[in-house]
């Protein structure tokens, strides 16, 4: 029979390990929690500026395509493992499958349902077909509200919330967990003012105007004309228990920025850094280049705070140790990579991640991977789009190896 | 600037205070700049800044540190402790110069002065027959002082 594995999460890792699989063989059903498969970085923009800058983004979409495509591959959203087992030849699980309440094929994307949504995050739009869909955690019915706001106003009755989750069984010969991370709650660093400072946003934030092409909508007035990007926000900070690198903000920062300086030249950029780490072999040709648009500034500021003007203020000492008090229109926080706290339940849940295991970049399962468990991307610890795909490619061809031993072994089918 | 001469200075002196009760976060600092930026003394005198300290103790400029005027300028407000993201805990790391400084004889004669001061009579100021003789108009007991205590508190 068929070797069939169960993939939880949809993100670049999830995906490319689907396709390496389907490569080999092995058929796979990918289950995902959020109504849209590609994970965090389904998110990212685009950050080509006369040239590609290879942030990766583009990858994500190509994957998704090649899943949809391919017909060794089950990929079902709105999706959580409520429950596993272990049993002879592999693992039980059990599934919960929500439904989309709003038929994507009879959605009009004329967005009235989000106007009269109560809850702000519940109704979201699909940033690629544009039509909306309800993200259940936030939606008042997930909390036994009996909100029919949406369904009601629909002028095209897409929308119908009586449909009822369905559960289901799934047996499979093998699990990969590839849950991805958590981006950093900047709340959690009060003193950056996120949250709290009118003009202070996370890079996550950036990234979604950047590809809702926000900065090009707004006239020149309204344009910012100054933005500081805030690196390590939720990196090396053992204060919050995140002494690691997350590896991929100072790359990504430096793309938007070079890519904001593209589109507007007059802008003007600063980055507070205390190292740039971006592990990358070009790394002295891309600095110089960076030095050229974006002011690099050796310092972490002490405070971010509202000026009087209403705009944030950036405090922090200069080059020659002068102390300064800066205004920018805009701020970024760079946030880190944290563990995934959204566990899969049953066994699988003792293999999930704490912050402890990813600070230390030993991933989840402790010191004995249980067989037939695999991890893959960047829920053990911070990658970028390239390393998890890159991960996927080695893990796809140890449970290659792994289904053919057990079937060797003769406990399997 | 003055120049640095590499081969005068002590590279065991940032072992010596991160053994110093206060001074172990001394080897965990990036040197970012967030203490200074939230120090309230670097604002008016601008010799003291607690990153270049730290520099200075990790590079080994012991005399420069322990007979300079300046570390005994920190108002102990721990600014800097809070805003560090690698927990150096700069505001100890002073106490612990300081505590170095005053065995090698450096501290400033006022202070040593004042040290005087509390290990006779416990306070900074002696309690005379004066201001007893006041508080016993005001109906308040006499202070009688025991240097003997004060001497095994310090
Ligand atoms: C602000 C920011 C910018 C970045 N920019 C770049 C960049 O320019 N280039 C680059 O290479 N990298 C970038 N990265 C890193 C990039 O986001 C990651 O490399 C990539 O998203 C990792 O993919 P993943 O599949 O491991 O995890 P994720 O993208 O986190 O995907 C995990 C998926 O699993 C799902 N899931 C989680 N728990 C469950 C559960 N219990 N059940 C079912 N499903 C679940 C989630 O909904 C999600 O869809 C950036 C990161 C951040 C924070
Ligand atoms: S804030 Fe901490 S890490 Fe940064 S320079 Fe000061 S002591 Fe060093
Ligand atoms: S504790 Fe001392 S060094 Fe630290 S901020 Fe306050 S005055 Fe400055």
């Amino acid at each position: 029979m068929r070797k069939q594995v169960a993939i939880v999460g949809s993100g670049i890792a999830g995906l490319s390990l689907a396709h390496e699989l389907s490569c080999f063989g092995i058929g796979s059903t990918i289950i995902e929690r959020f109504p849209l498969p590609g994970g965090n970085a389904a998110r990212f923009a685009c950050k080509a500026t006369d040239s590609c800058q290879r942030c990766g983004a583009c990858i994500v979409q190509d994957y998704v395509s090649k899943v949809f495509a391919c017909e060794d591959i089950c990929l079902t959203c709105g999706s959580e493992v409520m429950d596993s087992l272990r049993t002879d030849s592999g693992f039980r699980l059990q599934i919960l499958e929500r439904p989309a309440f709003i038929d994507p094929n009879l959605c009009s994307k004329c967005g009235i349902c989000k106007k009269v949504c109560p809850s702000p995050n519940a109704i979201l739009v699909d940033p690629f077909t544009g039509s909306f869909f309800i993200n259940y955690p936030e939606c008042l019915i997930s909390s036994d509200m009996p909100c029919v706001a949406c369904e009601q106003a629909c002028p095209e009755q897409a929308i119908n919330l009586a449909l009822t989750p369905e559960r289901k069984e799934l047996d499979v010969d093998a699990v990969a967990i590839a849950t991805g991370f958590e981006p950093f709650d900047a709340t959690a660093k009060s003193r950056f003012g996120y949250g709290r400072v009118p003009g202070v946003i996370s890079s996550l934030d950036l990234e979604d105007r950047l590809r809702r092409g926000a900065f090009d909508h707004l006239d020149e007035e309204n344009r910012p004309k100054s933005i500081a990007f805030i690196q390590c926000v939720g990196s090396r900070d053992v204060k919050i228990g995140r002494n690691y690198c997350s590896r991929v903000c100072c790359g990504y920062a430096l793309r938007s920025a070079r890519l904001m300086k593209f589109k507007f030249p007059e802008m003007k950029i600063c980055m507070f850094y205390m190292d740039i780490q971006t592990f990358d072999r070009d790394f002295e040709n891309r600095i110089a280049a960076a030095r050229r648009e974006v002011n690099l500034v050796r310092a972490i500021p002490s405070e971010i705070r509202q000026g009087l003007n209403g705009k944030p203020e950036v405090l922090y000492n200069g080059a020659e140790d002068e102390a300064i008090v800066e205004e920018f229109d805009l701020v970024v926080l760079s946030i880190g990579m944290g563990a995934q706290t959204l566990v899969p339940g049953g066994v699988l849940e003792s293999l999930s991640t704490t912050q402890k295991s990813y600070a230390s970049g030993g991933g989840a399962f402790g010191d004995i991977q249980p067989a037939g468990a695999f991890l893959v991307g960047s829920v053990s610890e911070p990658k970028s789009i390239q390393e998890s795909i890159e991960d996927s490619i080695i893990v796809a061809s140890q449970i290659q190896t792994y289904l053919g031993d057990s079937q060797r072994g003769g406990n399997v089918d | 600037m003055p120049r640095i001469n590499l081969n005068e200075l002590d590279p065991s002196f940032k072992f010596r205070v991160a053994a110093t009760r206060g001074g172990e976060g001394l080897q965990a600092c990036y040197a970012c700049k967030a203490c200074t930026a939230a120090c309230p003394i670097e604002k008016t005198v601008k010799r003291y800044d607690p990153r270049k300290i730290i520099r200075m103790a990790l590079l080994g400029m012991t005399k420069e540190l322990l007979e300079s005027d300046f570390i005994w300028l920190c108002s102990s407000c721990y600014s800097c402790a809070e805003v560090c993201p690698q927990d150096v805990r700069f505001t100890d790391i002073i106490f612990a110069i300081k505590n170095l400084a005053s065995q090698e004889a450096c501290a400033p004669g006022g202070l040593v002065a004042q040290r005087g001061l509390l290990k006779d009579h416990g306070r900074l100021y002696e309690v005379s027959d004066f201001e007893n003789e006041k508080r016993i108009k005001l109906g308040l007991p006499p202070i009688v002082e025991h240097p003997e205590d004060y001497n095994s508190l310090l």
